[in-house]
């Protein structure tokens, strides 16, 4: 038995009035056949039966309305009598053998035909089901996956459903929130960016919420291996590498993840920025005087270093040059109103550059009382992250190594580094007299992007000038 | 090779190790006469006489206490519970005697047993008929957990459970039964240890144990129509669980989603998710996305039942968000 009910004729339908019952209580009604003439909001409609059967009882009379959904009469089967109303149609679209009999069933659908009596009939009935559905998952196979899915029916639903939403929630979370406080780095491209020196600073991010993916670092990694087209003038390592060497004799070193960093910036610098060169001799007696006496008046932690001097003048120098405190940034320049000076420290297995904040404005003391303790600290692994970052400037010193001069790779973001040699004793020429005296050379490094031959001789003559005159790093 | 459905894959390896190994018996509710709920054990009484298919009581704890006390006689039983949501009354007999004896009897004796049983939903059976609980055993010390969803594997992987010595939980699907799919003839053994990529893919990592493998192969399909190469891992072995494939496979990808029938919380992908932390963070270029049943108990609706279970919608949208592209 099956209920009719007031079905929805319109989208702006609420209720259906019922203008006429084409059949009466008790007549016979085929499937297809109309039923009832309902008035909905927008036009009177015929409404087909949907079920066969006897019209046991029509529930609203003609004139009057019913909402979507209410019962209006109901079809029992041939010869049966009109059960109550409220009870639910059979699940008819319910596959027969897919169902475990015994529990499954709810209680209300009794079998069509009496009981099984013995086990024979039992497996009989089951057979019969099973055929049944084999038949119908034969005859209907569905389109796109439809027959794998035999009694679920197909997985053919297009919107998302209940079971992602949780999923999606989370991954679009992320693009809800304001935070400008932290970058957001996936962790694939954190590692990437750091094993190819990548400034994350310098990357848009395009994920969820501006983070920074695997694909935003390569395409930064790439633009910056475009970018540089001069060929090192070395001469080239292919030809050396003809004679082939027996594989063994040859010690392969792997690069520890710090030395690969390394090995990338510094390349990147040397490859992106147009490197030039300008060298001064520096008179250090005064310096070296000044020293001497700075450190007799002091305690032994209280010492200071010829280092020490340098980035004091450094520092100071830089005050007076914005524009060689300042970095390429793809296709602008960066004045940075810090000064932070890198110290390159070397070690025998990498080369590390921690960062002395805001020199220009330290006394001498604690320039060396920090540069001291940053050293320190970088040798023994011991340096936080923010310890390597914020340079706007490198010293790189090679003095106690005994060099007279050399040439260093900018260390980015910076567009200079200052090479430092030994201090030897020299004959010179004072007041046409040749006479002993201390001298260092420097050499200074610019990328010539940011700023040009005239200024970097400038800059180095106030370095010189302040070193040469060391009182005014002491006061 | 032969086509067959994962139900005939399924009665085809216990035909083969019934004739095989005499101490293989079946037991199970409705098992013999009627040849199974799902008609896995069609002809088995017939073939092989009521004493090695027995039709029991409803009565899954006996069921099960039965076949441990066989197992552990020297018999190798393998139980069917008729879903997987009936086994709960028997949850001290799986997780206190079966998972626990061989190890509590410091290994005198061992307990060789296999629970068959079908999870899953989609076909208006209810909330008392229609989830997914594997991630309940693999949870458990002592079991072996497997869930194929291939009618190869199904065949494979039941022959290699009733030949371990260890308790086996072997979860099918109601879903999945007339699924075809190309089985080879006789002697065919999957391990219970090992996971399986069964699409290559470059883009994203998709990880399926069951029917969702089905679901997830469908949305890689899908995918692909849209320029997304998804792999597809098959998580077939859930305890022991293999996660080689997945980590190999995220290395690759750097991004994943699961897909499972159960609900999210405390679920499979969880635990795939934390393992994919601790092994492969470095190689995350998004979070672990963990597709699974909405928290509610299965609805009977069957509008509401088709959206509470996860379809191949679910997984594609959630591959083209976690992509960025929608």
């Amino acid at each position: 038995m099956a209920n009719v009910q007031m079905p929805r004729l319109s989208d702006s339908m609420e209720t259906g009035k019922i203008l006429r019952w084409l059949k009466k209580e008790g007549e016979e009604v085929k499937k297809g056949e109309p039923l009832v003439e309902i008035e909905s909001d927008k036009a009177n409609i015929e409404v087909e039966a949907y079920a066969s059967g006897k019209l046991s009882k029509i529930v609203v009379p003609e004139g009057e309305s019913a909402p979507i959904g209410a019962v209006i009469a109901e079809i029992g089967g041939a010869g049966e009598a009109a059960p109550k109303a409220e009870k639910a149609a059979a699940p008819q679209e319910q596959p027969e053998a897919a169902e475990p009999e015994q529990k499954a069933k709810p209680a209300g659908a009794a079998p069509t035909k009496p009981q099984a009596t013995n086990a024979q009939a039992h497996v009989e009935q089951a057979e019969k089901a099973m055929a049944t559905a084999a038949k119908k998952q034969d005859a209907a196979p569905e389109p796109g996956g439809g027959e794998q899915y035999p009694q679920g029916g197909p997985d053919d639903r297009t919107e998302v459903g209940a079971a992602a939403q949780a999923a999606l929630s989370a991954i679009r979370r992320p693009a809800e929130q304001q935070d400008g406080e932290r970058q957001r780095v996936s962790p694939v491209a954190r590692r990437l960016a750091e094993e190819q020196g990548v400034d994350l600073s310098r990357v848009t991010g395009s994920g969820p919420g501006g983070r920074i993916t695997k694909e935003d670092v390569e395409t930064a990694v790439q633009q910056a291996a475009q970018r540089p087209k001069a060929a090192p003038s070395a001469p080239a390592p292919a030809e050396r590498q003809t004679v082939a060497r027996p594989k063994d004799e040859v010690e392969v070193v792997e690069l520890s993840k710090m030395q690969a960093t390394i090995a990338m910036r510094l390349a990147q610098s040397m490859f992106s920025a147009p490197h030039f060169y300008v060298t001064s001799e520096i008179a250090m007696d005064d310096a070296v005087r000044l020293r001497q006496m700075f450190n007799e008046a002091v305690s032994k932690d209280e010492a200071i270093s010829i280092n020490d001097l340098v980035i004091k003048a450094v520092a100071l120098a830089l005050t007076k040059f914005p524009e060689v405190n300042a970095s390429w940034a793809d296709g602008r320049i960066e004045r940075k109103r810090d000064i932070n000076v890198g110290i390159a420290v070397g070690l025998p297995d990498r080369l590390i550059v921690p960062v002395l904040r805001n020199a220009d404005q330290k006394s001498l003391k604690d320039i060396a009382h920090e540069s001291r303790q940053l050293i320190e600290r970088s040798r023994t692994n011991r340096a936080a992250a923010q310890d390597y970052v914020g340079n706007t400037f490198s010293i790189s010193n090679l003095g106690m190594y005994d060099v007279d001069q050399f040439t260093a790779i900018i260390n980015p973001p910076d567009s200079g580094i200052l090479a430092v040699g030994s201090i030897e004793d020299k004959a010179v020429v004072k007041d046409g007299q040749v006479v002993p005296g201390k001298r260092m050379r420097v050499t200074l490094s610019v990328d010539h992007r940011v700023f040009y031959g005239v200024t970097a001789a400038q800059f180095l003559q106030e370095v010189k000038r302040l070193l040469q005159s060391p009182m005014a790093l002491v006061l | 090779m032969p086509v067959l459905t994962m139900r005939d894959a399924l009665n085809q390896a216990l035909r083969e190790e019934m004739k095989r190994d005499e101490s293989v018996f079946l037991l199970g509710e409705d098992i013999g006469l009627y040849d199974g709920s799902f008609k896995v054990t069609r002809g088995l009484m017939k073939e092989f006489g009521e004493k090695r298919v027995l039709d029991t009581p409803i009565a899954e704890e006996i069921i099960v206490g039965a076949a441990i006390g066989a197992a552990m006689s020297g018999l190798r039983p393998v139980a069917e519970m008729m879903t997987v949501n009936f086994i709960m009354v028997a949850m001290d007999q799986v997780v206190n005697a079966a998972a626990h004896i061989r190890y509590m009897f410091g290994g005198g004796t061992k307990v060789p047993l296999v629970i068959r049983t079908p999870g899953g939903g989609g076909h208006q059976l209810g909330a008392q008929h229609s989830h997914s609980h594997e991630n309940w055993f693999a949870h458990v010390p002592g079991l072996k957990v497997v869930a194929p969803g291939t009618p190869a594997d199904a065949k494979g992987m039941l022959k290699s459970a009733i030949r371990d010595d260890n308790p086996v939980m072997f979860i099918e699907n109601e879903g999945t039964y007339a699924v075809k799919g190309e089985v080879p003839d006789g002697e065919h053994l999957v391990p219970l240890d090992k996971n399986d990529v069964k699409r290559q893919g470059d883009d994203i990592t998709i990880c399926a144990h069951s029917r969702m493998l089905i679901v997830a192969m469908d949305a890689a399909t899908e995918l692909e129509k849209e320029g997304i190469s998804a792999e597809v891992v098959d998580m077939r072995a859930l305890r022991p669980l293999d996660m080689m494939p997945v980590i190999e496979s995220v290395k690759k990808t750097s991004r994943l989603i699961t897909v499972e029938e159960g609900w999210r919380s405390y679920g499979v992908g969880a635990e795939i998710a934390s393992r994919v932390y601790e092994e492969a963070f470095d190689y995350l270029d998004a979070p672990v996305a963990r597709i699974g049943a909405a928290e509610v108990p299965a609805p009977y609706n069957k509008r509401l039942e088709k959206i509470a279970f996860p379809g191949k919608a679910d997984v594609v949208v959630t591959a083209k968000a976690l992509l960025g592209k929608n």
